[in-house]
């Protein structure tokens, strides 16, 4: 059996353009899919832009354009897949589950989808300091990083 | 590699967010502004920057942190803040494993563990840069684990020739 996308089926080996132009009958292969037993799920935060929702065989499909580049698509149910829908275009923020086999990651499933308003960090932390100061709040700053080296 | 992510240590969140005092000596005011210049300069040049939860962490654990993590964590809104994930993970115990093997007598253990976790996530995100101004050892924990991520101390004097930031070239 294999999972292509979101197809599933079976390999079928066959004989083509044979010397004696006799048709023969394919051979089917069907080993067992891997069950998960040897693979580990974890959890993952990622941020991007709705560029696909797509119903399949298996369910549906949501593709994200990644705030830090490249795509990714991610298996999803239904409410997920309309979250998606609604946020078209739009820029979120989601949490997924995955599978990762000691070699690779696959299988990404949405587990949350919300919008996301990207902040600009830099003036959010001179905005911090600008409130600091104007408070009078005095702060080592190398001493405070010189910490980070002590235990 | 994503060209455009810097990885953002705690360190420059310290300095970027630390007021002035005019009590403040030179070097001091030359690193903060160094920072802020370089940081700007990412931003300008399209970079996205990327908190590590650990970075969150160090910051809220020290008792000078207390004033500072409650208002930069309740002025994040959208930033984003990476989680420490299953691969993050990883490559940071990986990067333990050898740097700790080679730590030096007397040489701080628990501050090694953030800089891996830190080191971990830039390298899981396949990071261009991790900002620093506290470089420590960043570049040991990259290196153990074959990572293309580059060590960026944005408060250390611009070493490209021909581009030295105005703020180095005023007379001190």
């Amino acid at each position: 059996m294999f999972v292509l996308s979101s197809r599933i089926g079976s390999v079928r080996i066959g004989a083509s353009h044979t010397t004696d132009g006799v048709h023969r009958k394919g051979i089917h292969l069907a080993v067992p899919l891997q069950d998960g037993a040897d693979r580990v799920a974890f959890g993952t935060t990622v941020h991007g832009r709705i560029v696909g929702v797509q119903e399949g065989e298996r369910g549906f499909a949501v593709k994200l354009a990644l705030a830090e580049g490249g795509r990714q698509e991610f298996d999803a149910n239904e409410t997920m897949a309309i979250a998606a829908a609604k946020r078209f275009g739009a820029k979120v923020k989601a949490e997924a589950t995955g599978w990762w086999d000691g070699q690779a990651t696959s299988g990404y499933t949405l587990v949350s989808i919300e919008s996301w308003d990207d902040t600009d960090l830099l003036q959010a932390l001179f905005d911090v300091r600008e409130e600091l100061e104007r408070e009078g709040v005095e702060v080592d700053a190398d001493g405070w990083i010189a910490e980070l080296d002590a235990e | 590699m994503n060209a455009k992510l810097v990885v953002v240590d705690t360190s420059v969140l310290i300095l970027l967010t630390a007021p002035s005092q005019p009590a403040d000596p030179e070097a001091r005011t030359l690193r903060r502004e160094r920072a802020a210049a370089a940081m700007q300069e990412l931003r300008d040049d399209g970079c996205r920057f990327l908190l590590p939860a650990p970075a969150i962490v160090e910051l809220a654990v020290y008792e000078q942190g207390e004033a500072i993590a409650d208002r930069i964590l309740a002025r994040l809104g959208g930033s984003q803040v990476e989680p420490l994930e299953l691969l993050a993970a990883r490559a940071a115990g990986l990067a333990l494993r050898k740097v700790l093997r080679e730590r030096q007598p007397g040489e701080s253990k628990g501050q090694i563990k953030f800089d891996a976790l830190i080191a971990g996530i830039a390298h899981r995100k396949e990071a261009r840069f991790l900002a620093t101004a506290n470089p420590r050892d960043f570049e040991k924990h990259l290196r153990a684990i074959g990572s293309a991520v580059e060590v960026l101390d944005v408060a250390a004097p611009k070493q490209h020739a021909g581009q030295l930031r105005l703020i180095d070239r005023i007379p001190k």
